[in-house]
This record gives structure tokens, sequence and C-alpha cells, in this order.
């Protein structure tokens, strides 16, 4: 029996390698295909450029083509990589707000994020809460008489956020008006016209560098360097029944350019694009690219994305509930 | 300031620079005049590649690229009705009809030269327009730019003198077309059928492809075999471009009025190019004398709205320049880029790198001469296809148009959805509505519908009492007025004559 399983451990051992050296073998004069969910041009795109680029470089002998399918705030585009072929051949990248629309359960979201074959994110970001120059705290926003944030659109991650943080601080005087586009929220805070808006770091970093608004917090799981003074939104929420919300969001952000394949892609196969696009994030040409635009990298790897992404999705319906009124929830 | 001009065209005039600049204006003209294509995509392509250049070598090629995208981009337009950018579809109005007419040489000599006109004014303003820039800015804020778009709205009726109530209901479609989709204040679907192509609304070149390329094919193909788009004998020589080149000269000062309104429209975000091209279209309709020719091939049409085309591109520089803030999608793109570059935009700009900022408008400057004078040669090629004969053309033009409405968002349900058009642009065709209300209207109605609810959202009705607001609502009572009293009066001089 011993020898058996002595037998059967060699055999694996050897086997593994091999398996693997045959699904190398597999990408050699391949064609693949990376679907970005938006239009060229902008973060997410310019990332799926790059990525291909230095993962072509680590799967020699493959070429790799990205396609650009957008619409629907990336849903179109998520949904044609979930029911593509699972021959790894093909992945993708969207928006990393989609869990807040699978949780929504909006119509036409025909995808299971958990379900995927995660490839990881090359970087992660944080999320801030940006006021005009007289807020400083959260205590000047509870004690204004009126707040007005800006958001991209309904639906949008800035919009979700907005109307999740004015749920769970009960601020019901914060009034969330979309249609801030671009650069529109940060001329309109410039003018007086909103008075904040929610927003990644990374895209408000001048602005605020220039002196034209304080961050108030931010959402993510650490405060950056220089920044200790300031609370995390998991420091403010009191109410026990609302942390999980704030995970989900802390979450969000950690993953801020998801890379995923089909589900069901040969463990072989999947290990090789797990093993090229870390080998990809790390190559020394895309950290310059990396740290020239600004973004740092900050590699979550396939399978913990996997990981995060499944323990991000199991909220209780209740919790699951505010998230789809926050979404839904208009003027 | 003239020491950092100097230095700013020293820095441009190197061979290396030189010649990236004429590559990439090849480059952009291609990507303006495939339709579906367009200046973003082509922007998006060319990042990569400019990874790890020299910094202002990178700038000039993505600057010089993206300054004549729409100089490419309305050769379609005025030859077959196929728009190569959303910008340059106000162009087809008149610019198609001149083709018809035969004056294709002529119209797209006045659009070249109005191109380029335009887009010197443009980059030149730029840097006049830097000292003010803050004020224009911080002035113009949703309210204001509501009433702004309402303005534009007032062209409806200078645009379908003819027939109000014909041009009315045309607008008045053209509203309810720009109301398809996921409304971005409700979240509601409006008339998506639960289709998420139609998510994001319908696209102004698929709606352009169809009203005008594929109508107009249609009618070309209901006129019998032998019908060619041009009527009657056509010559098609450099005279022709040559006396549409002059044309910009005659009407300079409409040229340089619609250049700088484009660039001032540039300038505040979120309008965006379409609006600019519509908006100069109609003050060039209202304000020119003996107006009845527009929209029957007038070459003020093609100029005012050539030159608008090319100058907002300066306009929108200079809020991505300044605040680092982008006023268009393409202005995001390459703010994206300047950072990957090392080009760090804000304040400092002005401050510190003025020589840089001089830099720019020189290459824009120099980009737009050489992307509209290498065109010439090419147009003159170019405009012989409207001879070809309606039984071999309109296959083929059908296929690109095809090409267009799917390159566009990537759906083939857009194709459908052009052809679909094109038989409702044949119907307006055959009984006279007119069809650029219709394009006016979904322009500026989803525009219309955004900044009127971001007014009421941020001050309420009290929006209406702002001064500018005021200020403008006043323009737009005297725009009414004025096109009143103007047809008025030629109805009455229409008369005296008949009788």
């Amino acid at each position: 029996m011993r020898k058996k399983i002595t037998l059967m451990f060699l055999i694996f051992m050897v086997a593994m390698p091999l398996a693997i050296g045959q699904a190398a073998e597999y990408y050699k004069g391949k064609t693949m295909k990376l679907i970005v969910s938006t239009k060229p041009g902008g973060g997410y795109d310019l990332y799926a450029r790059m990525i291909a680029k230095y993962m072509q470089k680590y799967l020699p002998g493959s070429k790799i083509i990205v396609k650009n399918r957008p619409g629907a705030g990336h849903i179109i585009g998520c949904s044609e990589i979930f029911h593509s072929k699972p021959d790894g051949l093909t992945f993708g990248t969207f928006n990393r707000a989609l869990p807040m629309a699978q949780m929504a359960e909006l119509k036409g979201v025909k995808f299971d994020l958990p379900q995927m074959s995660w490839l990881g994110s090359p970087a992660s970001d944080l999320y801030i809460l940006v006021m005009v120059k007289k807020f400083k705290t959260v205590d000047d926003i509870r004690n204004a008489p009126e707040v007005k944030l800006a958001s991209a659109g309904l639906g949008s991650q800035a919009n979700v956020t907005a109307e999740l943080f004015k749920t769970m601080m009960g601020f019901d005087h914060i009034k969330v008006i979309p249609g801030y586009g671009g650069g529109e929220a940060e001329l309109a805070m410039m003018r007086g016209e909103v008075d904040g808006v929610f927003a990644s770091l990374s895209s408000l970093m001048s602005f605020i560098e220039e002196g034209n608004g304080n961050i108030i917090l931010f959402i993510g799981k650490t405060k950056p360097q220089g920044y200790e003074t300031l609370p995390l939104l998991s420091e403010l929420v009191t109410d026990p029944n609302y942390i999980p919300v704030v995970g989900f969001l802390n979450t969000l952000n950690v993953l801020a350019r998801p890379f995923a394949g089909p589900p069901g892609i040969q463990a072989d196969r999947l290990k090789i694009l797990r093993d090229a696009f870390k080998k990809a994030c790390h190559d020394p040409e895309f950290l310059s690219f990396a740290e020239k635009s600004g973004v740092p990298i900050d590699l979550t790897e396939g399978e913990e994305a996997r990981e995060l992404v499944s323990s991000m999705m199991t909220l209780s319906p209740e919790l699951k509930k505010v998230i789809k009124d926050a979404y839904q929830s208009g003027d | 300031m003239l020491e950092s001009m100097y230095a700013g065209l020293q820095q441009v005039l190197t061979l290396k620079v030189m010649g990236l600049m004429v590559a990439a204006t090849f480059i952009g003209n291609f990507f303006g005049a495939v339709p579906g294509l367009g200046g973003n995509i082509g922007l998006a392509l060319m990042i990569p590649f400019v990874f790890g250049m020299d910094p202002f070598l990178g700038l000039s090629f993505l600057l010089a690229m993206h300054s004549v995208v729409h100089t490419g981009g309305s050769i379609p337009g005025i030859l077959f009705a196929i728009p190569g950018t959303g910008p340059t579809v106000a162009t087809i109005i008149d610019g198609y009809e001149m083709t018809k007419k035969g004056k294709a040489g002529q119209a797209m000599g006045a659009q070249l030269a109005a191109s380029a006109f335009g887009g010197v004014v443009g980059a030149l303003v730029l840097a006049l327009f830097i000292p003010i820039l803050r004020p224009i800015a911080m002035t113009f804020g949703s309210a204001e730019v509501f009433m702004l778009i309402v303005f534009g709205m007032t062209f409806i009726v200078v645009i379908s003198r003819e027939s109000i109530p014909r041009g009315f209901s045309a607008a008045l479609l053209g509203l309810l077309l720009s109301t398809v989709g996921l409304g971005a204040h409700t979240g509601i679907g409006r008339y998506t059928f639960g289709q998420l192509w139609l998510w994001d609304g319908i696209h102004i070149v698929t709606i352009v492809l169809g009203v005008f390329a594929f109508a107009e094919m249609i009618a070309l193909g209901a006129k019998g075999r032998k019908a060619k788009i041009a009527e009657g004998e056509v010559e098609m020589n450099w005279s022709q471009l040559w006396e549409g080149t002059l044309a910009v000269g005659k009407h300079w000062w409409l040229a340089i009025r619609t250049a700088i309104i484009g660039c001032f429209i540039g300038i505040i975000p979120g309008l965006g190019g379409d609006a600019a091209t519509w908006i100069c279209y109609g003050h060039a309709v209202q304000t020119s004398k003996n107006n009845e020719t527009f929209g029957k091939g007038d070459i003020r049409g093609v100029i005012g709205v050539e030159t608008a085309n090319n100058s907002k591109e300066g306009g929108s520089l200079l809020p991505t320049l300044v605040f680092g803030i982008p006023g268009s999608s393409g202005m995001a793109i390459l703010l994206g880029a300047f950072l990957i570059l090392g080009i760090v935009p804000g304040p400092q700009m002005i401050t510190k790198h003025l020589d840089l900022v001089w830099g720019m408008v020189w290459v824009m400057v120099i980009a737009n001469i050489f992307g509209a004078v290498s065109l010439y040669p090419l147009s003159r090629y170019m405009g012989k296809l409207v001879l070809i004969r309606g039984s071999v053309l309109i296959p083929a033009i059908m296929v690109l148009a095809s090409i267009g409405a799917y390159l566009i968002r990537g759906f083939w349900q857009d194709i459908v959805l052009a052809l679909i058009f094109g038989f409702l642009g044949y119907g307006m065709k055959r009984f006279n509505y007119p069809r650029a209300p219709l394009i006016l209207g979904f322009i500026l109605g989803e525009l219309a519908e955004d900044y009127l609810h971001k007014s009421l959202g941020v001050y309420g009705f009290s929006f209406l009492k702002r001064p500018v607001v005021l200020i403008l609502l006043g323009m737009v009572i005297l725009s009414l007025s004025f096109t009143m009293w103007k047809s008025y009066k030629e109805k009455k001089e229409r008369r005296r004559v008949a009788t």
C-alpha cells in the first residue's frame, strides 16, 4: 500500500511538470484574445494593452490580441468573457465595480464573478472622499445643513459608494447628484457647485496636491504613508450590522484592475496563465510604465483574487438589499 | 512671453520632431477618414508606441495626430455623406449638397483650408486665453452650460426657416431618439426593449450614417442604374480646390468668428465637439446675408463648421493643461499619455513650463497646416470617385457605411439600426422634412437633459436667477426674435418681388 502511494506520488511529481510543459507547449503558435470591456483609451484599456504586451513575452510563441467590447457599463464585455470557451485562450478585464452590479442583481448581468478563472489584478487603489476646503473632517459634514456630492452616473462606483456612505452614517442631508463624468466633478468643486466627490486616490492626486480640496476619509484596508491621521471608513461606521458592507467596499478597490477568464479553464493552463500574468506584472519595463502613469503596482495574484471575490459575494440578504437600494436610488 | 514663444518653436523645428509629425498627421487623417475609427481609438493604440520616447517627441506625435483627425474626417462626409467622426457630421449638410451639384472640389478645398485656418486660430487662442481661462471655467457651471445648450437649440428655428412645423417635428424626433438608453439620472431603461446594446443609447454616427449615407444611396438607386452623385458634366482639378480655398479668404470674418466660438466651447468641459460644430453652423446661418442657400450647398456652411471643428481642440487642451482636468474623452486619453511621458499638467505648466506650452501651440499650428496641405493632392483623386455611376458606387458605399456602423461600437445591431434610419432619412428627403434639425435635436437633447438635471439638483429652480444664466436667457430671446424678424422681412420682400 505504502509503495503504491509512493509510486503514485512519484508519478504525480513527474507528471505534473510534464503536464505543465505540455500546456506551455499548447500556447506556442496560439493567438489569444484579451477582451477589454470598455472603449479604447482610459485606465482599463491601457492596463490591458500593457498586460497583453508583457504576458506575450512570458508565453513564448503566443500572440495576444486586445479586443474592445464596450457597452452597458462593462456588463457586455464581462458577459462575453464569462461565456467564452474555457480553452485558456480567452480572458479579459472589466470594471472593478461589477461585484456591485452582480450584488444588485442588475438586469443583464449574466455572470457569476467568483466562478471565473481569476488571473489577478496588477494594481490596487484606495477610494477617498474629497471635499472642498471648508470641510476638514467628517464632523464638518455631519454639522453642515446640506452637503452635495457629485457622481458620474447612477450605478457608478462613486454613486453607489456615496449612497452607501449616506445610509451607513445616517447622513440624510447628503444629496448625491449624478452626471459629473471625467473631470467635471473636480471643476464643479472648484466652482463651489458641489461640495465633494468619492473617487479613487490615483485619479484625484494632482487635484489634492494643488490644494483644491481635503481628503476626509479613506476606503481601504490601510492608510497610505503620510495620511495616518485621517480615518478609514471602517473606523467611522459604528453600526456593527454594516461592517460587512465596509469590507465589501474595501475589497472592491484592492482588485482595481481585475483580470479573469471564463469558468472552467484546465488547471495546468490556468497555472501557466497566472504565472505569465505575475511575471508580466513584475517586468521592469512594465513597472516603470506603471510608476510613470502614477499608479503603483500592487499585484494581487490569481488565487487570492478568487478568494477575495468569493468572500465579497457572501453578504447576507439584508445587506445585499442595502447595496441594491444604493444602486437604484436616484433623484 | 516672446522668449518662450521662440524657445517653443526651436523645440519643434528639429528634423526628428518634424519627421515624426509628418507621420502623425498621416495616421491622424487616416483614423479620422475611416468611419467608426475616430481619433480616440487612434490615440489609444499609439500610446504604447510612444512609451519610452523622449517626452517632447512623444507629445508632438500624439498631439499632431489628434489635431488633424477632423481634417481627414470630413472628406468622406463631403463626398458620400459618410461622417468620419462625430464632429464632422455638420459638414455633410452643405458639403454633400455641393458634391451633388458637382462642386466637390470647391467643398474639399474650403474644408481643408478652413480646417487648417481653424486649427491655427485655435492653437493661438489657446496661448492667448491662458490668462482668462480661470474666469471662463469658473463662470460656466451646470446652470450656465444648460442655458448655452438652450441657446444652441434656438438654431433649430434658424435652420428650419423654410418650414417651421416640419423642422420642429424633425427636431422633436431627434430629441426623442436622444432619450434612448439608461438615463444617467434615473437609471431607468428608456426604449431599450431589454436589449443591452441599447443601454448606452444610440451613437450619433449610426444615425447620420442612416439618415444621410444610406438615405442618399437609396435615393441615388431610385434614380436608375446610371445615375451619379454629381449631376451633369463635372470637372475635378486643381482649380476647383483652389477656388474653395480662396472662399475661406473671402469669408474670413465668418471663419474667424466660428474659429473663436469653437475654441470657446472647447474650453467648457462637457459640451463636446458635436455641440461646438452645430452651434457654429447655426451661427453661420443666422448671421449670413442671403442665407436661403444654406442646406442646399452653401460653401459658408462648410467653412463655419470646419473652422470650429479644428479650433475646438485648442480650446479643450487648455483646461487639460492648466488644471490637469480633461474636457473630453480624447483629452482624458491625452492626459494619461502626458503622465506616462513624464509631463505633469497643472498650474505650474504656465509658471514654469511656458516654453513647453508654446511648443504644443507650434505643434498644433504646423500639424494643422501640414495635415490639410498633404490632403490636397489626395482629395483631387478622391473627388473623382463621385463620378462613378450608381450601380457600382452604391454597393461600395453601403459596405463602407455598414462597416462604419459596426466599428463605432462593435454591435452588428447598429448596422440594422443604420439601415432603418436610412429608410427614415429617405422618407424625410422625399417629403421635404429637413434632416439637420433631427441631428441637432439629437445632439443637444441628451446634453440638455443632463445639465438640466444637474442644475435642478444643485440649485433647484433658483438656477434661473443666476446672473450669467439671465444674460444667456436674454441671448436666447434675442436670437429667436432676430430670426423671426428676419424671416418676416424676407417673406415681405418675397411678396413684394412676386407682385
